[in-house]
């Protein structure tokens, strides 16, 4: 007798969420296979189809309804809940009814519904989700007790142990062992697989205690058991050969047949497939369509492709071109996936061929997805982005969170962590919501990488990972995405020996899995482990076979990604020769793809080989078109880094790198040097505004300082004055950002070559446009500054002598005060707090000598100290004192990233300012927070 | 000697002399004495003050006759008798300040210019010079038959460069749609401003100087490349001057600005239509509008930033809130605490001035606010508002300012705030001169 039915349940999904548990707890506790619409996992089918088939297959319909009608798809005239409820009638499924009493809101459509349904079949009431599942368990049980199909319960293929015909038990060929032991290790023999105590039991009929017995007969020398699994030694098929175990076909079948049917009650439907499949059992058949779905979901692609294409011949055979095209497109994400990105345009070729209109959207998204992933067509991203925007307008929540995790996976291999975690977020809030598991884990996981590889989310990820679903975690592409995990990690904590491991760990687990995506991932990422080894050639084999399988595959950024990797390693080893063609190759790969950020990688390494090999006009052009492309494509710290490399350039002429920073910025060439310092001066204000605040100032002052280190000396005091009024005027904001950026403008001059008189120009420029500064000199030219933010903080920063370095070293630390005063005003928000005031004095060493005496001095050659004065009245702070040494050069490559230099010197001043400002109101390591943003981009 | 390429020169333009404008006689040539630096000791003090700053601008201002006197002697400049500085209203009980009228101060120039003036300009040579490190310059020359004159006039032109830079001396040329251009030269205002007054802006400048017109009656090519030079952003060329036979005359001065524009652009009423007299000049009698209201807010914004800041300050809000109730306004708060502060500072421990002489009063309170620097340094700013001196100082205050639109004074608040409003002042404290 059939010992399980499949019993189809029908409701609406959210509303119904507790109503939907308890029939599942009901339906397994009976033993019976309960086929829930959410369990059936995220997959690119429309709804339609996959409710349909797995209802044709089932046994019994239950159907629960509360209030809700239910959602009616575009296009359609009637909801999910009302098809499936037609759908049930037509094919003469015995229903089960249930109906929640009172429903004083109940939507009139399911009201009528209900009339009709009662026409038919006996309705049921209910008023909680316990009550329900005392119902369904009791009404179940005496359907299958009433023989409500007597003729597809009639096959019995499950005999008790010890009863099959016409052989003896296996157990009498080995002498002197257990009957009970041969029995298991024959069912272990026919699962060829490792099987727990409780599917032995259930084999052998037996309790599980005497298994565990008999079963320690057998351990060490046939078997091993750990916990309650159990798996053959590698040579337990040598060792029992002699003895006949499974020696004829039938004993065989019947083991493979009994552990078929245990797979199967379980639940695990591709083990009970391929089990039933090997012996040729006709429940193989109707297993198809899930095995093939579940191998698909837990990324068994080796096994999968197949299935589905199964799957595909059978759909197309029966004429149902709906689950044909259906089946087909989850073929050709999984070829994808697969890293045959060929067979999937084939597949989907053969998708488009079919004409199912109600597809033709999930057509549309799947090729959209498989052009992005595969060629990475700009156009194709945008349009996933329109088709998702168009299933939000339609308040289709499944479509908006299956296009958003494609999105993010695709976003997670451009390496836009930020909006891959966004995407992955939004996924996995909808999936949640929608009580989808298949699609939760997948979001999941893609959230956990995103924000992995974004950094600084440690807690978040820990927290996310812990919650990844248990029964998920130990699949093997959950291992394997733990071992990705785990190798970034590794890496980042400075163990690439161990990242190495995990990755070729996860790489086996691909191999295994069939999965090439998964294989050319993790091996891009072994090479970058092998890399950090210094183990250059053996990295650079693993990118160049990640390289060629991704070009016989299809797969035009893996490929591009992986040959600009081999030009980075290259470069790295200094082998400017070998690494020029790569870095030329992956350029050309990846210049008409999506994923500009490997296209400018790629760029700058063509650079870097290029100034290897002295070839620096040929450099320049290389940056160049990176920087066009980053400006273009809006990756702002991209540009940043190009600019900032084309700063650094050794052996060029200024006149040369200026003209490729002047294009970057989308300007002209300038006829001359100076002119093209004033053209960068009104370009800049612009184009900084749309840069990292971490990288403005460091820009402005690189370029500029190089710029004007061709500038003659007789004509730099009226070329700044000119630059500086431009750049005032063309930047954007008058706010505390863009007063830094001016300010590094400043440092990038030599205080000396300008008078008093022109800095004073300068100054008074400056204050005329940030209103958070006053200006007013003494009589001698030495700067006065006076700083208000918000009316919250005001501080005074004053030079104590009148010379060019304290000038400008007053000026950017007035710059840099607002900047801290702006943090602390933010971070105040609206609450009311007390006003702070600071002072600080600036003088060159020599002055300061002058006027303390030489004993409270600094060390001579340090460039700058800051110290606090002592104060008579201890009501008031000290002033502090910033002390710098006569012949600092503020604008000197040196002083700037010298450890003592001018970095530590201002950083330090403005960390004591922010320091008596901002204690009392937030702790040490939040004042460190809140200042470093501020600090670090001004002078570091 | 001028490199003069044949196709670039230019010889033979040639016309009268217009007579400089505001000429005021032949004043020597001498420039800025100098400015000596303060030094500023300050290490471990919390209060503003400073030494005081030997004043050796060339200012006059109405309340300090001997300061004109000593201005005129040093032959630099002459007073001219504009408004006075600072509204005072002087009691027994203290003074009240208004700074809506500026402290000005007469900046005169004439020397360089006259000489020039005698020195027999007959052409304007365009050609080409060496510079030592911008390599070659285009140049501008003019032909003088007055070497003397010429001479001198460039002597003062260099102690100008030395002070500051070339630019200290304006160019500039003018092209009429009649087929004639001119040429200015004249003293640069900006940098003609840092050598007389140095980086002081306390006070509001009335800048006199004379310039040099000279017409040419035709515009040569080498005339129009130049200008089309002058264009470019980056244009540094020589300024020179040189004899008949191209010999020149002291050292060029190296330039990046000079003005050239159409006459007919140029705005009506703007200083250049005036002085190339494209229009008169207008009716002195018509005293300019001094900008009251600004003058005083920039005046205490500059040198009272902390005290402003320090209005905010919740332990005085109170304070402020009663004199808004009896209708004073935010700039008259302002004001008054900022004469409370600068109080503190010229008559410690007697506020509103007490401690000050009646005579001098004016000259220190001017005197104070130019030496002004504060310091952010959290001392005690509330008390020096409380027990009724915010009111008083309000009140005084602004009965300095009645007091000079001819309005009784009183010490009635709402008086003072129904006088203000009839005469317009209440909203903006804004007088017209």
């Amino acid at each position: 007798m059939k010992k399980h039915l499949e019993i189809f349940i029908s409701s609406t999904i959210t509303e119904c969420a507790a109503e939907r548990a308890a029939a599942k707890v009901a339906v397994t506790s009976l033993r019976h296979h309960p086929i829930l619409f959410e369990n059936l996992g995220a997959s690119p089918h429309p709804p339609r189809p996959l409710y349909v088939r797995e209802l044709s297959s089932s046994d019994v319909f239950v159907g629960i309804y509360r209030d809700s009608y239910g959602w009616v798809a575009p296009n359609a005239t009637i909801s999910g809940l009302e098809d499936e409820h037609q759908l049930r009638t037509k094919l003469g499924k015995p229903p089960l009814i249930y109906v929640l009493r009172p429903a004083p809101s109940r939507d009139p459509r399911l009201t009528r519904m209900i009339e009709e349904a009662e026409q038919g079949s006996t309705l049921a009431f209910y008023s909680d989700p316990s009550e329900l599942q005392e119902r369904i368990a009791s009404d179940l049980t005496a359907l299958v007790a009433e023989g409500f199909d007597a003729a597809r319960l009639s096959q019995d293929p499950i005999e008790p142990a010890g009863s099959l015909p016409g052989t003896q038990s296996p157990g009498t060929a080995i002498a002197g062992l257990d009957p009970l032991a041969m029995d298991l290790l024959s069912a272990l023999v026919a699962a060829g697989r490792e099987l727990t105590v409780e599917e032995l039991a259930t084999v052998s009929n037996e309790k599980a205690s005497s298994v565990l017995r008999a079963l320690s007969e057998l351990d060490g020398r046939l078997l091993r058991v750990r916990g309650n699994v159990v798996a053959l030694l590698d040579a337990a098929p040598l060792l029992l050969a002699p003895y006949q175990v499974l020696a004829n076909q039938t004993q065989i079948d019947f083991y493979t047949h009994r552990i078929a049917t245990v797979f199967e009650r379980e639940g695990r439907t591709l083990d009970a497939y391929l089990l039933f499949d090997a012996i040729k059992n006709p429940r193989a058949e109707a297993l198809l369509a899930r095995a093939g779905q579940e191998a698909a979901r837990i990324g068994r692609v080796d096994v999968a492709l197949p299935l589905l294409r199964l799957n595909i011949d059978r759909a197309k055979r029966e004429g149902e071109r709906d689950v044909a095209v259906s089946f087909l497109l989850s073929s050709a994400i999984l070829s994808l996936s697969a890293g045959n990105a060929r067979a999937s345009a084939a597949v989907l070729e053969e998708a488009k061929t079919l004409h199912a209109p109600d597809l033709d959207l999930m057509v549309r998204e799947v090729d959209l997805h498989v052009r992005a992933e595969s060629t990475g067509e700009d156009a194709a991203m945008r349009e996933l982005a329109e088709l998702r925007a168009s299933f939000e307008a339609e308040g289709d929540k499944y479509g908006v969170a299956r296009i958003a995790t494609t999105q993010s996976k695709l976003f997670i291999e451009l390496r836009r962590f930020h909006e891959a975690a966004e995407c992955a977020r939004l996924a996995f809030e909808l999936f949640t919501d929608q009580q989808n598991g298949d699609g939760r884990h997948v979001a999941l996981q893609n959230l956990i990488a995103a924000l992995s590889a974004q950094g600084g989310n440690d807690e978040e990820v820990r927290r996310l990972t812990e919650s990844v679903d248990a029964d998920r975690a130990d699949t093997a592409r959950s291992r394997a995405f733990r071992c990705n995990l785990a190798a970034s990690r590794l890496r980042q904590a400075g163990e690439p020996a161990a990242a190495a491991d995990k990755s070729r760990e996860a790489i086996a687990i691909g191999e295994q899995l069939g999965d090439v995506s998964l294989q050319l991932t993790n091996r891009i990422n072994l090479g970058n482990a092998l890399s950090d080894l210094g183990q250059t050639d053996e990295a650079i084999a693993e990118y160049k076979i990640v390289s060629a399988t991704a070009s016989s595959a299809g797969l035009l950024i893996v490929e591009g990604a992986a040959t600009r990797l081999i030009a980075t390693t290259l470069n790295d080893a200094k082998r400017w020769s070998a690494a020029l063609p790569f870095a030329q190759h992956a350029a050309g790969l990846l210049r008409s793809t999506v994923d500009a950020r490997n296209f400018i990688n790629a760029k700058r390494e063509e650079a870097d080989a290029q100034l290897g090999l002295g070839e620096v006009r040929q450099a320049l052009e290389a940056y160049q078109e990176a920087a066009i492309r980053a400006r273009q494509a809006g990756l702002h710290s991209k540009l940043a880094g190009v600019l900032l490399d084309l700063a650094d350039v050794e052996g060029a002429e200024p006149d040369a790198i200026l003209a490729v920073a002047l294009a970057a910025c989308g300007s002209a060439p300038a006829p001359t040097p100076v002119d093209a310092v004033f053209r960068l001066a009104g370009q800049m204000g612009p184009l900084l505004s749309d840069l990292p605040a971490s990288a403005r100032g460091r820009i402005a002052r690189a370029l500029f300082a190089r710029a004007l280190g061709n500038c003659p000396r007789s004509a730099l005091g009226s070329v700044t004055e000119s630059i500086a009024t431009e750049l005032l005027a063309k930047l954007p904001t008058s706010e505390s950002s863009d007063l830094q950026v001016f300010a590094n403008f400043i440092l990038a001059f030599d205080p000396k070559l300008l008078s008093l008189r022109q800095w004073n120009a300068i100054a008074e420029k400056a204050a005329a446009k940030f209103m958070q500064l006053v200006y007013n000199p003494f009589e001698d030219g030495a700067g006065h500054w006076t700083v208000t933010i918000g009316e919250r903080v005001t501080a005074t920063v004053f030079e104590l002598d009148d010379t060019p370095e304290s000038f400008v070293a007053t000026f950017c630390l007035a710059a840099g005060v607002c900047g801290v005063g702006a943090a602390f005003v933010d971070a105040l928000g609206a609450s009311i707090l007390p006003r702070h005031e600071a002072t600080l004095h600036v003088t060159t060493r020599t002055e300061f000598i002058t006027m303390i005496g030489e004993q409270f001095a600094p060390e001579p050659g340090r460039l700058v100290s800051v110290t606090r004065a002592t104060n008579e009245a201890e009501a008031m702070p000290p002033p502090m004192q910033v002390i710098i040494d006569d012949d600092l050069d503020l604008g000197s490559k040196d002083a700037l990233q010298g450890a003592s230099g001018a970095t530590w010197l201002l950083s330090k001043a403005l960390y004591e300012t922010a320091r008596h400002l901002l204690m009392g109101r937030v702790t040490e390591s939040a004042l460190i927070r809140r200042i470093q943003p501020i600090v670090v981009p001004f002078y570091s | 000697m001028l490199r003069a390429r044949a196709d670039k020169f230019e010889l033979s333009e040639s016309g009268a002399d217009q007579a400089p404008l505001g000429r005021t006689g032949r004043l020597p040539g001498r420039l800025r004495a100098g400015i000596n630096p303060t030094k500023r000791v300050r290490f471990g003090s919390q209060k503003t003050e400073r030494e005081d700053c030997p004043t050796l601008l060339a200012f006059q201002m109405g309340t300090r006759k001997d300061k004109a006197k000593k201005a005129q002697r040093s032959g630099r400049t002459r007073g001219t008798g504009g408004p006075a500085g600072p509204l005072l209203h002087v009691t027994k009980g203290g003074i009240g300040v208004d700074y809506s009228v500026p402290a000005n101060v007469m900046l005169l120039s004439t020397g360089g210019i006259s000489e020039l003036g005698e020195a027999q300009i007959v052409a304007i040579a365009y050609g080409f010079q060496r510079h030592a490190e911008l390599g070659d310059l285009p140049s501008v020359s003019l032909v003088c038959q007055n070497v003397t004159a010429a001479k001198k006039a460039w002597d003062v032109f260099e102690a100008w460069q030395r002070e500051t830079d070339g630019d200290a001396v304006r160019l500039g040329w003018f092209f009429s749609s009649k087929g004639h251009y001119r040429l200015l030269v004249g003293a640069d205002q900006d940098r003609l401003r840092f050598r007389l007054r140095g980086y002081d802006n306390s006070m509001n400048d009335l800048v006199m100087s004379s310039f040099y017109v000279k017409r040419f009656d035709s515009i040569s090519k080498p005339t129009e490349e130049f200008r089309a030079y002058l264009r470019d952003w980056y244009s540094p060329f020589l300024f020179s001057a040189c004899t008949e036979s191209m010999k020149l005359i002291g050292k060029p001065l190296l330039k990046f600005h000079a003005t050239e524009a159409d006459e007919e652009t140029l705005p009506l009423g703007s200083p250049d239509r005036i002085i190339l007299r494209l229009e008169e000049p207008p009716d002195r009698k018509e005293r300019p509008d001094m900008g009251g209201a600004n003058w005083r807010a920039q005046t205490l914004k500059a040198h009272f930033p902390v005290t402003l800041a320090r209005l905010a300050r919740e332990n005085v809000t109170p304070m402020l809130e009663e004199a808004a109730t009896l209708g004073f306004q935010r700039w008259q708060l302002e004001q008054a605490a900022a004469n409370l502060a600068l109080s503190e500072t010229l008559s410690p421990g007697r506020p509103h001035y007490a401690a000050l002489q009646r005579a001098t009063a004016g000259t220190e309170i001017v005197e104070g606010v130019r030496a002004r620097h504060e310091m952010a340094d959290s001392s005690d700013f509330a008390s020096g508002l409380a027990g009724g001196r915010l009111i008083k100082q309000l009140i005084l205050d602004a009965n300095a300012l009645l007091k000079s639109v001819g309005q009784p004074t009183t010490s009635s608040p709402e008086q003072i705030i129904a006088r203000l409003r009839k005469a317009g002042l209440l909203e903006t404290g804004h007088r017209k001169a």
